[in-house]
């Protein structure tokens, strides 16, 4: 029982879909932010594993600047965060509706 | 072990970076004046921020000149791809720049304007879409769109009041929703190519005469998900008003033109190959998302009380219209892209800057939003000029001839007709007639009805001569464009034309 | 046969641990096992010989991000329980027959192509982090410096968002009344 290509995309694309279900479930903005980083996460892992399997360095290569992206969108994030907090003391996605229409 | 490598300096072109790099020593050197002298007016930040752009734009006009007598330029390993359309989508990019950042020299202040990093950010931000278009290479245009992006949300937030963070924040969501998208896209595009680089991909595929085809197409859906989000197709949209109407008018004008360009080119490249190769799925969900977004938005922009938010709409069911012309996928249309955007761009940033101007810090009584229609109401007694160069962006955004927009209108249309796409002309058609009725609304306030006592001390609360310049500048565009349709054709058709779009 | 074993374990804690982070109402037990999550995913990496990868993985998401985070959580003060909304079970079932439809396509039509070429082979005798080094500096050089300008982009904008500067908005306030703030608020490079 030889480990595949396709037991990686398999396991990827599960966690690709639980980042989804948290993306669309929670509401408090850090937990949602969670969610985001799985998205990376388990594409990382394909990434990695694909590399593996051709023979061919550039999948670890997009796998490292993802998490170089990753990194720096956590810092922007919490920057808003903190701003948004400041103001409202909250940091939930509901209380987020003035605007409408 | 591994051999040493000897990279000859000439193979790797360094001159590619030229523009991009331009752009970020602007970037740096804003951040060093103020690390030096800190408390200078924000004037001169424009200006250096003008100086380089103008310098970014010669490199640019430079480029353009080796591309017709060379063709296509690679540099650094095949990173960096300056062809045709990577040339234009950058000067329009940086012409849309210019004629932003001068907006910044209003009369009343606002809190952006008092930071020096909003100009270097704004910089790099120009950087990163330049970079995202003057590539192939997933990784490289992956690293310009968040580069661009996370200096977008910083923007959108230093506006500093309640709704232009909650903008910013679900801008922010929305992008890493979509950047998460565009990873497992391509990571699907890696495992079926073994390249990242889309004209290898596209090379790969076809010699695999497209057998994995289940796994192009859920690429595809990835893709068109992280596209549409970042183009506000329908359903992806639902951002775009709040976003526009969280963030300053000045920079919701800049929003609804540069960053939609760089998606448009990298769309261009990303989907167009796959369209000539005849895979229907992709050809039938581009058609339905083309239509659904122009008529959807023209529909909600119909129903919209404030003046900003039907722009915001009109701007999402103008980039259905130019979508229409990479599902079309000919040389004729993806000139008219081009075409009908450098037209946008004057026209769009001239209605947004009309609102800068007349943007008041405090909100009136009773109003719940910057722009309602009513504020215009009977402006063409009160401020005549004002009244007639917002009613002149509005017609040319409704696609009355002679103006803008008319021509672009025209040309993609007919490029639509010319190959064999009718119904979907007639839909283009259709749904421009319906954008004139929202269009003629504000026409309608301006013009017919009676101006409301008091309002009138609040138009041209944040005028300046700058302001007024830009103005000037987008409405002779507008006007003149007549003239300018059939050179442009001709330099745009060069281009996309010899870089085999 | 070790191979299979560890993929499976760590296939296994993997998933356990970030359906724990998405279902939890617990903001701490959410982010101890999403540290847990991003150490685990390093494993695969370790399996897959992507050294460097891996280590870079743990360094940045457990040393950096969970860092960032962890501090975001004491700032927000989420350590007591999160209230959140019922969730539409719709949505949940529309991305559970997503989920599935993608195993499912992925199990039927395993990847055929006799075009793929490494483009960048890797080499038997050469060890990971070299061989990476070499491809990043070569190949990868302009996305690199490229990703050093994203993390300054994302550096001024996390400093310049959460600085004190932006308690007071000039948007909000009367002209008169920015006139009358002490020169001290006025741009000034410490001033955040």
């Amino acid at each position: 029982m030889a480990i595949t290509l396709t037991h990686y995309l398999v396991l990827a694309s599960v966690l690709f879909v639980i980042g989804l279900i948290g993306v669309m479930r929670r509401k408090n903005l850090l937990m949602l932010f969670f969610a985001t980083e799985i998205l990376l996460n388990a594409t990382n892992i394909a990434f990695a594993a694909i590399s593996h399997y051709i023979g061919d360095l550039s999948g670890q290569m997009f796998a490292f600047f993802i998490i170089a992206i990753a990194a720096s969108e956590v810092a922007i994030g919490l920057g808003l965060l903190i701003v948004w907090y400041k103001r409202t003391g909250k940091i939930d996605l509901d209380q987020m509706n003035s605007m409408r229409g | 072990m591994l051999e040493p490598i000897h990279v000859a300096l000439g193979s790797l072109n360094i001159a590619t970076l030229a523009p991009m790099l331009i752009a970020i020593v602007g970037a740096l050197s804003i951040l060093i004046i103020d690390l030096a002298k800190g408390g200078l007016h924000k004037s001169l930040y424009v200006m250096i921020a003008l100086l380089f752009l103008l310098l970014d734009l010669g490199a640019l006009v430079d480029f353009g000149g080796v591309f017709l007598k060379n063709g296509t330029i690679l540099g650094f390993f095949d990173v960096m791809l300056m062809d045709g359309i990577a040339i234009l989508s950058q000067i329009i990019i940086v012409v849309g720049s210019m004629l932003f950042i001068p907006l910044a020299l209003t009369s009343k202040r606002f809190h952006e304007y008092d930071y020096p990093e909003y100009f270097a950010l704004f910089m790099f931000m120009i950087a990163g879409f330049q970079f995202m278009v003057a590539t192939d290479n997933l990784i490289m245009i992956f690293i310009g769109l968040e580069t661009a992006s996370l200096a977008l949300y910083t923007l959108i937030a230093l506006h500093n009041r309640s709704k232009s963070f909650e903008a910013a924040v679900k801008y922010f969501t929305m992008g890493a929703l979509a950047a998460g998208f565009y990873a497992f896209g391509s990571m699907i595009l890696y495992a079926i190519s073994g390249s990242v680089e889309i004209n290898q991909i596209a090379t790969i595929m076809a010699e695999d005469h497209y057998r994995n085809i289940g796994y192009v197409l859920l690429s595809m859906a990835f893709m068109i998900a992280a596209f549409g989000f970042k183009l506000s197709m329908v359903p992806f949209h639902t951002w775009t008003p709040d976003v526009y109407e969280g963030s300053s008018a000045a920079l919701a004008g800049y929003m609804s033109i540069v960053p939609k360009i760089a998606a448009f080119v990298v769309a261009m490249r990303l989907f167009e190959f796959l369209v000539h190769s005849g895979v229907a799925w992709l050809q039938v969900i581009l058609y339905i998302g083309v239509v659904v977004t122009m008529t959807a938005s023209n529909i909600w922009a119909l129903v919209q009380s404030d003046v900003k938010r039907m722009l915001a709409y009109s701007s999402i069911s103008h980039a259905g219209f130019v979508m229409a012309a990479i599902l079309i996928g000919t040389t004729q249309s993806n000139t008219g892209l081009f075409l009908y955007w450098a037209l946008f761009s004057f026209t769009n940033l001239g209605a947004f800057t009309m609102l800068w101007v007349n943007r008041q810090k405090n909100l009136i009584a009773g109003q719940s939003s910057d722009h309602p229609y009513e504020k215009f109401s009977g402006m063409v007694k009160t401020m005549p000029m004002a009244a007639v160069m917002m009613g002149l962006f509005m017609l040319s955004l409704a696609g009355i001839p002679p103006f803008g927009l008319f021509w672009g209108k025209m040309y993609l249309i007919g490029s639509a007709v010319s190959s064999g796409y009718t119904v979907l002309a007639l839909i283009m058609a259709l749904n421009s007639a319906i954008a004139g009725y929202y269009y003629l609304k504000l026409i309608v306030f301006m013009f017919m009805k009676e101006p409301i006592v008091g309002y009138d001390q609040y138009y041209f609360m944040n005028a300046s001569l700058s302001l007024k310049t830009i103005i000037g500048i987008a409405a002779v565009g507008t006007i003149f464009a007549v003239f300018a349709v059939n050179p442009l054709l001709k330099v745009i058709t060069l281009f996309v034309y010899n870089s085999g779009y | 046969m070790f191979e299979a074993i560890a993929f499976y374990l760590f296939a296994a804690l993997t998933i356990v641990m970030f359906t724990i982070t998405v279902m939890t109402s617990q903001a701490l037990y959410a982010i101890t096992a999403m540290a847990a999550g991003m150490i685990f995913i390093s494993a695969f990496f370790f399996i897959l010989g992507a050294d460097f990868l891996g280590a870079i993985q743990i360094i940045v998401y457990t040393g950096a991000v969970m860092a960032l985070y962890a501090f975001g959580m004491m700032f927000f003060d989420t350590t007591r329980n999160v209230v959140e909304k019922r969730t539409n079970p719709r949505i949940v079932f529309v991305l559970g027959v997503l989920a599935a439809v993608m195993v499912v396509a992925i199990f039927v039509a395993p990847i055929v192509s006799n075009n793929i070429q490494a483009l960048y082979p890797i080499q038997e005798n050469v060890g990971n982090s070299q061989a990476v080094g070499m491809v990043l500096f070569t190949k990868y050089l302009v996305p690199f410096e490229l990703a050093a300008v994203m993390l300054l982009v994302a550096m001024i904008g996390g400093i310049v968002l959460a600085g004190k500067k932006m308690d007071k908005s000039l948007t909000l306030m009367k002209e008169e009344e920015i006139d009358g703030l002490d020169e001290g608020f006025e741009p000034e490079a410490g001033g955040h």
